[in-house]
């Protein structure tokens, strides 16, 4: 760790130079609540960081008609405590107010949460029902891709080199809209999740009009479900169908035993958890 | 609130008390008894070392910052057993920074309190996985934690015995080859040529003569693996060697009077030549006391005398590379009559106590005699081997054996009672110890004991006193009870002592060698003098660093002794101050010191008090108009020990128990059918303490026991693979829970029978509330699904398994 240099900007043109022409090994860090743990335990081995959590673009929140732009180094309690993302993402504030405890949602921003690209990150299942679109720049250059098409597997993502991300785009959830999010982790705080999910759904008339469901921590990447709102769009929701659709979560999911938990369990966790859900709403 | 005191009316403390702490708890109005003769004993007053801990502003051992100080980093082995063939440093000398690279060789030196087996580093070879085998100082940390990548150590593997039960086959290879020839107290020790460290049995009547007489039996073996203490603040040690051949040494340790007579040991130096700093202290819970690390850091820093080198353990050295709790296996058999009364019980109990037995080794003789809890087996053969594993050393772990081994009395007994078709309540009652009983020991209790009925029927009733909620669609719900014994584990010597001035303006200072953990000894030191010199708690202020050059000796702060024989010394002490005043006031007053009083303020004539002293007159002796004076300072010495303490005999027996604490716990439960997950959504505890001194901080004592207990239950483990490598060793694997996972509601309640030995009464508490929490949960598991558990933790996985098997 002792040769490990630490680049600083205000100016996100500047630092986006800078990480242009970089060639040593690199990490983008801005809380640190998950990079100095992989410093520690030699999971990764940078030569420098570049720390974004000065750069006064990627700390905005903008709220317009039919979306929210949050930016990437907001930290997790400021979005909490913002009325806006409460008020029209409120399954985003469940999913964080779950990250660890007040002291790491103090440092922890939502773009070192989907940039560490763990299968467990809580805030990833909340973005997926929210439609979420990655804003990724580089040196002259802007793109914009999907959630689920951000993270390609435990901590890999398609993050090129000298790219960051800059903020995420996310769906205004409307007045008749509700959502969830909910964790199992082995105890009721500060703890890493061993099965959770984020649902997202609208009744019209006693019918399923809209629904969007993921889940966390139980396969390499957040699994978007498609078989389950397939199910239930344009249908009354009854026990029938509930009971159905926890029997299809073992067909989306592809848990592992770990330290955290066994792969058994997590499926018994997750239909639970989705049990939950549906009894609440349906 | 100290400045709360006046407003308690007589009749309700305990209101205000529970006004003050919230409505789920009540607070000392159980007894029928308020006790309003105490102005000071009883009241919550505030913490003397409130304020710097909330501002960040204590001083803890890392606070340290010494002149030309150098740091250490320690390399730990690959392997948990295996021959050191050779060592390279030559790599790890020339990296930047570094002033020098330490191994073990040379160092023929072994050292403990009560078993000298501890080396401060691996020589030959290594026996668990967190054993030092080399050091590097550098001029900082990160250089030294450098530099200890590029030694090169090459070994011989050794197989590797994780359980005492593997330890103990016939062609078990050999930890400690020679282990018969390590110095140790006496009456206990190594059997040479095996991997017993100790040996306790302990019988008490006719143990095959009970078993005959019983009717009913059960048996069962329980296990409560390795868990940690896991105090915020990590272990941690300065040592200096000074130039001119003293010692100086700050620690993060409750024992700074151990580590001195050690090091003064080993370095062959006066006692009063080695100096001992204890700073502010971030936890303790056990694993603190005992010498652990210093011997280590001080082996490292003799290679560069003139300078302090500092060490601070990481999280996972911390977890590995200093003590652990428990380890314990604990068979049992217990044997009744049809009636409920017991006849007999016989007790294994192996504790796997990892590579070094030195701290183990009381735990296991406590857990072996004190197996039986709160209740009397006229006939008791009771065994606790104490065996060497490779693993991390088993030390001292806030319940001492008691938790581990009354997990099996507990569950047992509720397994006797559905066999005999009995209440619970109603078994336990005909067992319960109390006046005339006899403990296995072979000491006669009294009533000044205390009354575990009482505390029994508290948590009964506030428990078990409404239905049990039916079966939901979401829970299965249990309801569990534990009653509790505990008596501190001493050892020859475990005295406290208390040096106390008077100044000028009639304030106190107290100077002692107690530990502030974070237990809030210091208020107890305030209240019980308060009480007896009668001042307000404001006037006296108490010691905070300790320093072996000024402070009195203490054994050390173990064993929940504190405020019953710390306590004991301060009243002594006390006594003594006011006695100095009326001696130097009978030479004034012209008058027999038998006929004079002292009320906190004066000193006076019983027959006339007009006649008078002010006790700022006398605090320096007196002085006469003339500017004459006479009498002494007022300055006294006092100490207390655990009053007989003995050895055990030929049959484990003798008193060794000295003083008890009996009391009741009990939870009510819910099961989430779909996770399994364990939600204790009330949990009562009664204890009769004797005397309850701080209201406030005894009920911290036993929300924070249980919370601990609780994780031990529920989700702590260290876990070791067949290599004796260990995969959860950081805290990010190793859970335990946080104020999300406390029980809804606690119920803590007190019994004040008051005792012979603690000031007013007062017995120790520190421990008592881990222990009934592991049988009061599984005991409610069984009530909730009818499924019996054995072990712990049970998690939600486990428990959820079970639930679908059935």
């Amino acid at each position: 760790m002792k040769n490990l240099q630490l680049i600083k900007s205000d100016n996100l043109s500047e630092l986006l130079e800078l990480l242009k022409k970089e060639e040593r090994k690199y990490n983008i860090i801005a809380g640190g609540t998950d990079v100095m743990v992989l410093l520690k335990e030699f999971l990764i081995d940078p030569q420098c960081l570049y720390d974004v959590s000065g750069l006064s673009e990627l700390k905005e929140i903008l709220v317009d008609n039919d979306s929210i732009e949050i930016g990437s180094a907001v930290t997790m309690s400021d979005i909490i405590s913002d009325s806006e993302v409460s008020r029209y993402a409120p399954v985003l504030v469940s999913a964080l107010k779950e990250v660890g405890s007040p002291l790491i949602r103090n440092r922890a921003t939502l773009g070192g949460n989907v940039g560490n690209s763990s299968p467990a990150g809580d805030s990833i299942p909340a973005l997926f029902v929210l439609n979420a679109r990655v804003n990724i720049v580089s040196e002259g250059n802007e793109r914009s891709v999907k959630i689920e098409d951000f993270i390609l597997g435990p901590r890999r993502n398609v993050l090129e080199k000298g790219e960051i991300i800059k903020s995420f785009v996310i769906d205004k959830m409307g007045t008749d809209e509700r959502s969830f999010f909910l964790k199992a982790g082995s105890r009721n705080a500060l703890a890493i999740s061993k099965a959770n999910l984020a649902f997202r759904f609208m009744l019209k008339d006693n019918l399923v009009k809209s629904m969007n469901l993921s889940f966390g921590s139980v396969g390499p990447v957040v699994i978007k479900s498609t078989m389950i709102p397939q199910l239930f769009i344009g249908k009354k929701p009854d026990p029938g169908l509930i009971d159905k659709s926890c029997s299809l979560v073992s067909e989306e999911i592809k848990p592992i035993d770990d330290f955290r938990s066994t792969a058994k369990y997590r499926v018994k966790v997750l239909e639970n958890l989705l049990r939950k859900c549906l009894d609440e709403f349906c | 609130m100290y400045s709360k005191w006046t407003e308690y009316k007589e009749d309700s403390r305990a209101e205000n008390a529970e006004d003050a702490e919230g409505k789920n708890t009540k607070l000392l109005n159980s007894t029928g008894r308020v006790f309003v003769e105490f102005k000071y004993v009883g009241k919550s007053i505030q913490r003397p070392d409130a304020v710097k801990k909330v501002t960040g502003k204590a001083y803890f051992l890392d606070d340290v910052k010494l002149p030309g100080m150098l740091y250490a980093a320690i390399l730990r082995p690959e392997y948990a057993h295996a021959k050191i063939i050779s060592i390279d440093t030559s790599e790890a000398e020339k990296c930047e920074g570094v002033v020098k690279v330490v191994t073990g060789k040379g160092c023929e030196f072994k050292y403990g309190d009560n078993i000298r087996d501890l080396t401060p580093f691996a020589v030959d070879k290594v026996r668990y996985i967190g054993e030092p085998v080399a050091a590097v100082i550098a001029e900082n940390t990160h250089l030294a934690r450098e530099a200890v990548k590029k030694i090169k150590v090459e070994y011989e593997p050794l197989p590797v015995l994780v359980d005492a039960l593997d330890s103990l086959k016939d062609d078990a290879i050999l930890i400690h080859e020679k282990s018969g020839e390590y110095w140790h107290l006496p009456g206990l020790g190594p059997k040479a040529g095996t991997n017993i460290a100790n040996h306790y049995e302990l019988k008490k009547g006719d143990i095959k003569k009970g078993f005959d007489d019983a009717e009913v039996f059960v048996e069962g073996e329980f296990v409560y693996p390795w868990g940690s203490s896991a105090a915020i603040e990590p272990h941690g040690s300065i040592v200096w060697f000074h130039e001119d051949k003293t010692i100086e040494c700050w620690s993060s340790s409750i024992c700074p009077f151990i580590i001195r007579e050690e090091l003064g040991r080993v370095y062959d130096l006066p006692l009063s030549d080695v100096r001992v700093h204890i700073p502010e202290l971030g936890g303790c819970f056990g694993y603190k006391s005992d010498i652990t690390v210093e011997q280590t850091i001080a082996w490292i820093a003799s290679f560069v005398p003139g300078h302090p080198v500092k060490w601070v353990a990481t999280r996972k050295e911390d977890l590995l590379s200093t003590l652990l709790g428990h380890g314990m296996r604990t068979r049992m058999k217990i044997g009744a009559k049809k009636d409920g009364t017991f006849t007999a019980m016989e007790t294994t109990i192996y504790q796997s106590t990892g590579a070094y037995s030195d701290t183990g080794v009381h735990v296991s003789i406590g857990a072996g005699h004190n197996c039986g809890g709160a209740y009397e087996f006229p006939n008791a053969h009771l065994q606790s081997y104490l065996v060497y594993t490779n693993t991390p050393p088993v030390g001292a772990y806030r319940g001492y054996g008691h938790q581990e081994s009354q997990f099996a009395t507990e569950r047992l007994i509720d397994i006797l009672a559905r066999k005999l078709n009995m209440s619970s309540f109603d078994l336990r009652e005909k067992n319960y110890m109390g006046d005339g009983s006899v403990t296995a020991l072979g000491e006669k209790l009294i009533t000044s004991h205390g009354d575990v009925k009482k505390c029994a029927d508290l948590v009964r009733e506030a428990i078990f006193s409404k239905e049990k909620p039916a079966e939901d669609d979401k829970y299965y719900y249990g309801r569990g009870f534990s009653g509790v014994m505990k008596t501190p584990k001493g050892a020859p010597f475990s005295s406290k002592s208390c040096y106390l001035k008077f100044n000028a303006d009639g304030s106190v200072a107290i100077n002692m060698g107690g530990a502030e953990v974070g237990q809030g000894l210091r208020t107890v030191v305030q209240q019980v003098a308060a009480e007896v010199l009668m001042i307000p708690t404001e006037k006296i202020k108490v010691y905070t660093e300790i320093d072996t050059q000024f402070s009195p000796w203490e054994w050390q702060t173990i064993g929940s002794m504190f405020t019953t024989q710390g306590g004991r010394a301060v009243v002594r002490a006390c006594k003594k101050a006011i006695k100095m005043m009326k001696k130097t006031a009978a030479q004034v007053l012209r008058v027999n010191i038998d006929n004079l009083k002292y009320d906190g303020e004066h000193v006076y004539l019983r027959n006339d008090p007009s006649l008078k002293l002010t006790v700022e007159s006398l605090a320096r002796g007196y002085m006469y108009d003339d500017g004459m004076t006479v009498g002494d300072v007022v300055h006294t010495t006092s100490d207390a020990r655990l009053p007989r303490y003995s050895v055990p005999d030929a049959n484990g027996q003798g008193t060794m128990g000295v003083s008890h604490t009996f009391g009741a716990q009990g939870c009510e439960i819910k099961i989430e059918k779909a996770t399994g997950k364990i939600i204790i959504d009330h949990f009562a505890s009664a204890f009769d303490v004797g005397r309850v001194i701080n209201a406030q901080q005894i009920r911290g004592q036993v929300a924070g026991g249980v919370m601990m207990a609780i994780g031990a239950s529920l989700c702590e483990e260290l876990v070791f693979d067949s290599e004796g490598r260990c995969h959860n060793a950081m805290f990010r694997k190793y859970r335990f829970p946080t104020i999300k996972d406390a029980p809804e509601k606690q119920t803590i309640e007190f019994v004040e029978t008051p005792g012979e030995i603690g000031p007013f009464g007062a017995r120790g508490i520190g421990e008592h509330p881990v222990i009934g929490v592991a049988p009061s949960i599984l005991n409610a598991v069984y009530d909730a699904v009818g499924i019996d558990f054995f072990r712990i933790p049970l998690t939600a996985e486990i428990l959820k398994a079970e639930m679908d098997k059935k």
